[in-house]
C-alpha cells in the first residue's frame, strides 16, 4: 500500500520510496528510507499533502 | 556558515571584529547539497565552486541526525571545517549531554558548542573557524557506505579520474554514482563515459538491491544516526522549563497576559514619559522650583547667572544660553522618554517581535481552514523569491506535528508577528543596521485580544510553549542597555552635526567680525 492510503495515527513501515527526481531524492535527504518508522499524524481534507514524523521525528522537538 | 533553511535564503558577508582579514559568508541554510530548491542551489554553487578556505558547520544539537546528514556531505567536500553545535541551551533544558570529544574524533573535525538565543559559545566558533582557515587541514570523508558501495565508487573514480579535481574529489564522485547531471555538465563527462559509469553502478545496485540514491542517503543517515544516538544521551523532560519565570512566561495562563502588559508597557511607556516626565525634566532644564524654602534655578538659568559671574561676553553668553542650552539643548529634554524608548524597542526585538512579519499570521489564517499552517506560507512565499528574515523558527519541513494544538501555537507564532506592518526590506535593513524605524500596530491590539482569549481556552492546562521567548534575562539586560545607549549615541550624534556646525561657524563668524558690533 501507499502512505496515502493510511490512517492516521498509525504507524507504517517504509518498504520501497517511489516516485522520482528532485520530490523523490528530497523524501531521501529528510530520512524517508526503506525501514523507516513513519507515523502518519495529519491528512489534508483533500488528500493531497500530508504530515507524518519518521525516525527521531516521532518526539516533537520542544521550544 | 549554515544555518537552519528559510532562515537566510540568500548570501551575507560579514567582517569580523577581531580579525578585519576574516570574512564570514552566511549561506542559506540547507539539509542536503542536492540541487532542487533554490537556496541549495546557492550553497551548493558557492561551497563546490568558490570553495571557502573554512566552514562553520552550524548543527541544530535537538535534531542532530538530520543535521548530520549534511555534514557528512560537507566532509567529502574536504574543506577545512568545525562543527558548531547549536541550541546547547534546549539540550541542557531536555536533560541530554553531548559527547563533544567522540563527535569530533568521529567526523574528525572540531566540535564547539554554542547557544546562539543566548548568545554563548558564538565568539568560540568564529575563532575555532578561523583557526581551522589559517591551518588549512583538510577534513576527510567519513566511512559511510557498505562495502560494495566503496567498491564502485572507486570503479568510478578510476573510470572518471581525468574529469575528477583535486579539491573535493571524494564528493564528485559520490555525486557521479549518483548520477547527477549538474556535476556530470561540470566536470565534461560525456555520453560514452556516462554509459560505462552507468554499468558499473546497475552492477552495484543489483547487488545490493536497491537504488542509488537510496544507497547513498541510507548510508549517510546510518552513519549519521549512529552517531547522533552515541553522541548524545537521552533527555528526560522534554519541556522541562529551567526556571518559574520562563515557567510563568511561557506556559499556561500567564504568558499571553505577560505578553500583553509588556506590549502596552513598551508602546505606552515612552508615551506616558512624554506626559509626566516631560514636564518635569522641562523644569529642571528650562525652570526654576522650589524645594525645602529654597529657589532651585534649571539647568540654562544655572548657565546664564554662572556665565555673568564669570563675566563673559555677551554675545558669548547668549550664544551659549539662549541658542546651545535653550535652543539646542531643549532636545535634551526629551532624553528620558527617547532612552525608554529605545530601551523598549530593544525588548520588542529581543522577544522576536520586530523581526517576525505579518505573513505567517494573516496567510495562516486564510490557510487554516484546508489544515495548513502558516508556516507552509512562508515556504511558498519563499519559493516565489519573498524571503522574509523574520520567518518562525520552525520551518514547516521541521515542524513533525502539525496538529490542531500546532496549528493554533502557529497562530499564536503568527500574532507575535502580525503586530508589525512594513515591508519585509526595512525589516531587515532595521536589524543588520541602524535604528529600526518605530512601528506602531493597527493589528496589534487585535492580535493581543485573540492570543489573550485563545490562548487560555486552548492550551489550558498544557505545557506548551508560548510564541514568544522572555526578553528580559541577565544576559540580555546588558545587550539591552548597549542597545540603547548605542541608538541614544547615534541619535545625538546625528543631531550634534548642524548643532556643531552651528556653533563652529558663531565662533568663526564672530572672530572675522563678520557681525561686528552687534550681539547675537
Amino acid at each position: 500500500m501507499t502512505l496515502d492510503q493510511g490512517k492516521v495515527g498509525q504507524v507504517y513501515t517504509v518498504t520501497r520510496v517511489g516516485g522520482q527526481g528532485a520530490a523523490r531524492r528530497r523524501l531521501l535527504d529528510f530520512g524517508v528510507l526503506p525501514g523507516t518508522v513513519v507515523e502518519i499524524i495529519r491528512a489534508a481534507p483533500l488528500g493531497t499533502r500530508w504530515s507524518f514524523g519518521c525516525g527521531v521525528y516521532l518526539d516533537p522537538p520542544a521550544g | 556558515m549554515g544555518n537552519w533553511p528559510g532562515v537566510t535564503v540568500e548570501r551575507r558577508e560579514g567582517g569580523w571584529r577581531e580579525d578585519p582579514s576574516v570574512r564570514f559568508v552566511d549561506l542559506p541554510g540547507v539539509y542536503s547539497l542536492s540541487p532542487d530548491t533554490p537556496e541549495e542551489v546557492v550553497t551548493r554553487r558557492f561551497l563546490v565552486e568558490q570553495r571557502p578556505d573554512a566552514l562553520l558547520n552550524l548543527v541544530d544539537g535537538t535534531n542532530l541526525e538530520r543535521n548530520l546528514y549534511l555534514t557528512t556531505q560537507l566532509l567529502e567536500l574536504g574543506i577545512p571545517m568545525v562543527v558548531a553545535v547549536n541550541r546547547a541551551d534546549l539540550l541542557e533544558r531536555r536533560g541530554q549531554k553531548l559527547n563533544r570529544d567522540l563527535l569530533s574524533r568521529r567526523l574528525g573535525c572540531p566540535v564547539v558548542v554554542l547557544s546562539a538565543a543566548r548568545g554563548t559559545g558564538v565568539a568560540e566558533a568564529a575563532q575555532a573557524a578561523a583557526a581551522a582557515a589559517r591551518r588549512g587541514e583538510p577534513v576527510k570523508p567519513a566511512p559511510l557506505f557498505p562495502p560494495r558501495a566503496r567498491r564502485a565508487l572507486e570503479d568510478v573514480e578510476i573510470l572518471a579520474s581525468d574529469h575528477l579535481p583535486a579539491a573535493g574529489r571524494a564528493w564528485y564522485l559520490v555525486k557521479l554514482f549518483e548520477g547527477d547531471q549538474a556535476v556530470d555538465q561540470a566536470l565534461g563527462v560525456g555520453l560514452a563515459l556516462r554509459q560505462r559509469l552507468e554499468v558499473v553502478i546497475a552492477a552495484c545496485e543489483r547487488d545490493l538491491e536497491d537504488d542509488r540514491e537510496e544507497i547513498i542517503a541510507a548510508g549517510r543517515y546510518a552513519f549519521a544516526g549512529t552517531l547522533a544516538r552515541r553522541c548524545l544521551t537521552r533527555g528526560q523532560g522534554a519541556n522541562a522549563c529551567p526556571s518559574v519565570w520562563t515557567g510563568c512566561c511561557s506556559t499556561g495562563f500567564w504568558p499571553c497576559r505577560c505578553w500583553r502588559s509588556f506590549c502596552w508597557g513598551c508602546s505606552g511607556s515612552p508615551s506616558a514619559w512624554w506626559g509626566l516626565g516631560g514636564g518635569a525634566s522641562q523644569t529642571l532644564w528650562q525652570g526654576s522650583w522650589t524645594f525645602l524654602g529654597r529657589e532651585h534655578l534649571g539647568v540654562v538659568p544655572l548657565l546664564a547667572y554662572g556665565l555673568e559671574k564669570l563675566s563673559c561676553a555677551p554675545w558669548l553668553t547668549a550664544l551659549l544660553v539662549d541658542g546651545v542650552a535653550a535652543g539646542v539643548g531643549a532636545v535634551l529634554v526629551f532624553l528620558p522618554q527617547l532612552a525608554t524608548l529605545f530601551l523598549c524597542l530593544t525588548f520588542l526585538e529581543g522577544c522576536g517581535y520586530l523581526s517576525r512579519g505579518p505573513i505567517c499570521w494573516t496567510g495562516g489564517a486564510a490557510v487554516w481552514p484546508v489544515g495548513e499552517i502558516g508556516g507552509a506560507l512562508c515556504a511558498l512565499l519563499r519559493l516565489r523569491g519573498a524571503g522574509h528574515p523574520g520567518l518562525p523558527d520552525h520551518p514547516p519541513d521541521q515542524l513533525p506535528a502539525a496538529d490542531r494544538h500546532d496549528r493554533h501555537l502557529s497562530a499564536l507564532w503568527g500574532q507575535t508577528a502580525g503586530d508589525r506592518p512594513g515591508g519585509r526590506d526595512r525589516d531587515s535593513r532595521g536589524l543588520v543596521g541602524g535604528a529600526p524605524g518605530l512601528s506602531g500596530g493597527g493589528g496589534g491590539g487585535a492580535a493581543v485580544q485573540l492570543a489573550a482569549v485563545r490562548q487560555p481556552v486552548v492550551f489550558l492546562g498544557r505545557t506548551c510553549p508560548f510564541g514568544w521567548s522572555c526578553p528580559i534575562t541577565v544576559s540580555r539586560l546588558w545587550g539591552a542597555a548597549a542597545g540603547t545607549g548605542q541608538r541614544l549615541g547615534a541619535f545625538f550624534a546625528k543631531g550634534g552635526e548642524p548643532f556643531a556646525a552651528g556653533l563652529g561657524g558663531g565662533v568663526v563668524c564672530r572672530q572675522l567680525r563678520l557681525g561686528a558690533g552687534r550681539v547675537w
